[in-house]
């Protein structure tokens, strides 16, 4: 690697440095630090009995789980993730491919180490010694990083060798033979399914190769450690040294990759969530919702954009589908006669299914984070601040609702173990919980304006944004589930009721809609478009 | 200087070049024209390196570009339609990125003396995500113009400069030509270039229209004036061009 690229790798990491202590002292990020920290802090209480990630978990569950995460990089568009300000400045340069491929590993790798500062905050993935958790999570991150941009480089290299038709096969093969290899011998297996995640031989066979990783992280010693890190890094070094030994043409996939980001970076900067509207989708219509003082035309007009994104809403719904399904099919393909679906598995489809879209709302923005860029127009409409936020909420709320309603009633229909009480209140709890959920979204970003949209594909900063905004979100909704049943129950103690208990959650429950709408709407008020529009 | 012979570029499923040839000499500035999605930027893309060409050959200051790509990149300078610089980056730093990478040897002066030119003098040390777009654009000229490239290339380096900007930008363009290094500029701003450029490549579908000074394209379009502006003559170029192919498409029941 030239001495160019050293210095700028060098005076990149200097400029990241303090862009992120300029950034630290404003009081958007001091709120999200401070979500981050309380979703830390739930999750050190809630596992404080706990001694930490065992070998034999490590071993068993989290290496063929890595080991599928590391698979699916198979299908990442940013393996040969440049940024563009890198094509502009350092394609035309006297560099030659190698050289930057190496630079653009190194530019992961730091990548690595600052994900590997962060994220074993959360105390629930720690291993044993702090240093050698922060050590490991920094290699499996390296690892992750790496093994995406290989995928890409030898895709790339098979494109000049394979017809498209047998590259698609070899993508195919690549997961049906291991998912397949597991659902066979989960079929056969006579014990329970914790039992077999310890017992079966494909996923000890899949996990194999990232378990030094992993070993790295739940090391008991500093013998181990270093061993599991050498071979872990005898890996990278096999990678690194295929991806510069293949030397593939990779310029012209890198830019075009780079350009599709960039578009995408733009429709979510202006609003548009990560996939534009598609020429087929204009056919969608909707009929015009009733005046309301103005809030039926605004639900109208971001339900109507939300139906012609069928991408971004296929995004969501195929999220929620695979990620719900994944807690669904070890009960499901195991079919044992007679035995009964474990409640657990269902409760955790539910939870998923619930949070997806609240949490995925960046992606198909339908209130006022869509709408920064239009704040001027949007505030020279005669309508009411009141009208103008219940109208945004609305849509996005609603879509929420949708997909929430139909994944909690899938679930139930397939396992039948949830409880009765759950697919009754569900009408009632969840267009609450997407209401307030929705409104502390864009009450975040009333207040203090911010564009919760990556620079690159590996941009940490936004990562820890989303994790941070996760968990206040996620507290919020707690408290206020936790308050109205509470409420509710003690209604129900006092009255000796049901029916007075259950009005009373509703009517807690619609109330704090009532309150989130009202600040959203003043937010909006005091929105001030020639201060608060975000760069 | 250069010689871009038989170039063709496929993507998917479109031919973004097709068997372009041309030649430039020391001094000279070509305006590369034509209309939306004729290959301009895929053209000087090819050149600089940065894709690689089906087929064809570019030969700068007698390095063959397949056979020596790093060496030929050493000798030019692109400067993409859309400027984009290192955030974390000041101006300053720009141009010492770019001293390292090229391996230009006592470079501050120059870097001083093209700051001073682009007037950029007074924003040396700001970060370069507080800058304007005509800012960042002047950035990326003074990048291009630090290691004195044999050959500069401009993709749309128009767009987003103020009047004054313009006049710098062509100021900085008249004086590399000048030292004996040729510039090829495409631009849509017909009436803003013409009267900076020796010669014109007229490009249309990635094929080449005509190519040669103001006057001599004029002389061979049978309508055309003599005195008429590039932009009359590259209406006249493009809209025959697409008569003569709908004559044909006539003749051949196509």
């Amino acid at each position: 690697m030239t001495r160019g690229l050293w210095w700028l790798l060098w005076r990149d990491t200097i400029g990241a440095g303090r862009g992120i202590a300029a950034r630290t002292l404003r009081p958007m990020p001091i709120l999200l630090a401070l979500g981050f920290l309380l979703l830390a802090g739930l999750l050190a209480y809630a596992t404080r009995g706990q001694p930490g990630i065992s070998l034999a978990g490590a071993r068993q569950i989290g290496a063929p789980v890595l080991a599928m995460v590391v698979l699916l990089g198979v299908f990442s568009p940013h393996g040969l993730f440049f940024r563009p300000a890198e094509i502009d400045w350092l394609f035309p340069a006297p560099v030659s491919r190698r050289s930057l491929a190496l630079f653009n590993i190194l530019v992961r790798a730091r990548t690595a180490v600052l994900s590997g500062l962060v994220l074993p905050m959360f105390v629930s993935w720690r291993g044993n010694d702090p240093l050698f958790t922060f050590l490991g999570y920094t290699l499996v991150f390296l690892l992750l990083q790496i093994s995406a941009q290989w995928f890409a480089v030898v895709r790339a290299w098979l494109a000049t060798r394979a017809a498209l038709p047998i590259r698609y096969v070899l993508g195919i093969a690549l997961f049906a033979i291991p998912l397949g290899a597991v659902a066979i011998e989960l079929r056969t297996h006579p014990g329970d399914l914790a039992s077999f995640m310890i017992d079966s031989r494909v996923l000890s066979m899949l996990g194999a190769p990232v378990r030094p990783f992993l070993g790295v992280v739940v090391a008991e010693s500093g013998m181990v450690a270093c061993a599991n890190a050498a071979l872990a890094l005898a890996l990278l070094a096999a990678i690194v040294s295929h991806i510069l030994w293949l030397d593939v043409p990779y310029r012209e996939t890198a830019i075009a990759g780079t350009e599709r980001f960039s578009r995408r970076l733009a429709n979510m900067r202006g609003g548009g969530g990560s996939f534009g509207v598609s020429a087929a989708s204009v056919r969608s219509r909707l009929p015009m919702f009733p005046r309301l003082g103005g809030a039926g035309p605004i639900a109208w007009r971001q339900l109507l954009e939300l139906i012609r994104n069928p991408r971004g809403v296929g995004l969501v719904v195929g999220v929620v589908a695979i990620t719900a399904g994944g807690s669904l099919a070890g009960p499901m393909l195991r079919g044992a006669e007679g035995e009964p679906f474990p409640p657990g598995f269902a409760l955790v489809a539910v939870f998923i299914s619930t949070w997806i879209p609240l949490l995925m709302g960046e992606n198909i923005a339908c209130d006022f984070r869509r709408d920064f860029d239009r704040m001027p127009i949007l505030k020279s409409w005669p309508i009411s601040p009141l009208a103008v936020a219940t109208g945004q909420i609305a849509a996005a709320a609603g879509f929420a609702t949708l997909i929430q309603l139909a994944a909690v009633w899938f679930i139930a229909a397939v396992s039948g173990a949830l409880p009765v009480w759950l697919v009754l209140a569900a009408p009632v709890l969840l267009p609450a919980v997407s209401w307030v959920a929705i409104s502390l979204d864009n009450l975040l970003f009333l207040w203090m304006p911010y564009r919760n949209v990556p620079e690159d594909p590996g941009d940490v900063g936004f990562v820890g944004r989303t994790f941070a905004l996760t968990g206040l979100k996620f507290l919020s909704i707690s408290l206020l589930l936790t308050g109205a049943f509470g409420v509710g129950y003690i209604t129900q103690v006092a009255t000796a009721s049901r029916v007075m208990a259950v009005l009373v959650l509703a009517g807690l429950l619609f109330a704090a809609c009532v309150v989130a709408t009202l600040l959203v709407a003043r937010a909006y008020r005091r929105f001030d478009v020639s201060r608060d529009l975000p760069a | 200087m250069l010689e871009v012979e038989g170039l063709v570029k496929q993507f998917e499923d479109r031919r973004a070049i097709d068997s372009l040839g041309f030649g430039l000499e020391g001094g000279q500035v070509l305006g590369l024209v034509g209309p939306n999605g004729a290959g301009k930027t895929t053209t000087l893309r090819c050149i600089s390196g940065i894709l690689e060409p089906d087929a064809g050959r570019v030969v700068l200051d007698g390095v063959v570009a397949a056979e020596q790509p790093t060496e030929l990149r050493r000798r030019l300078a692109l400067v993409p339609d859309e400027p984009h610089l290192f955030a974390r980056l000041t101006v300053w730093e720009h141009l010492e990125l770019v001293a390292r990478l090229y391996e230009v040897d006592a470079w501050r002066p120059r870097a001083e003396e093209l700051l001073e030119a682009l007037e950029l003098s007074e924003r040396r040390d700001s970060m370069a995500g507080s800058l304007s777009r005509g800012m960042r654009q002047k950035v990326a000229v003074a990048g291009g113009l630090l290691h004195r490239p044999k050959l500069l290339l401009l993709d749309e380096p128009l767009v987003g400069l103020d009047p004054r900007g313009i006049r710098t930008l062509f100021d900085a363009i008249r004086s590399t030509a000048d030292t004996g290094s040729a510039v090829i500029m495409s631009s849509h701003l017909l009436g803003q270039i013409e009267d900076h450029c020796t010669e014109f490549l007229i490009l249309r579908a990635g094929c080449k229209l005509f190519h040669g000074s103001k006057s001599e394209i004029a002389a061979s379009l049978p309508t055309m004036r003599a005195e008429a502006s590039l932009e009359e003559i590259f209406f006249g170029a493009t809209e025959s061009s697409e008569s003569g192919q709908a004559a044909r498409s006539d003749r051949t029941g196509e």
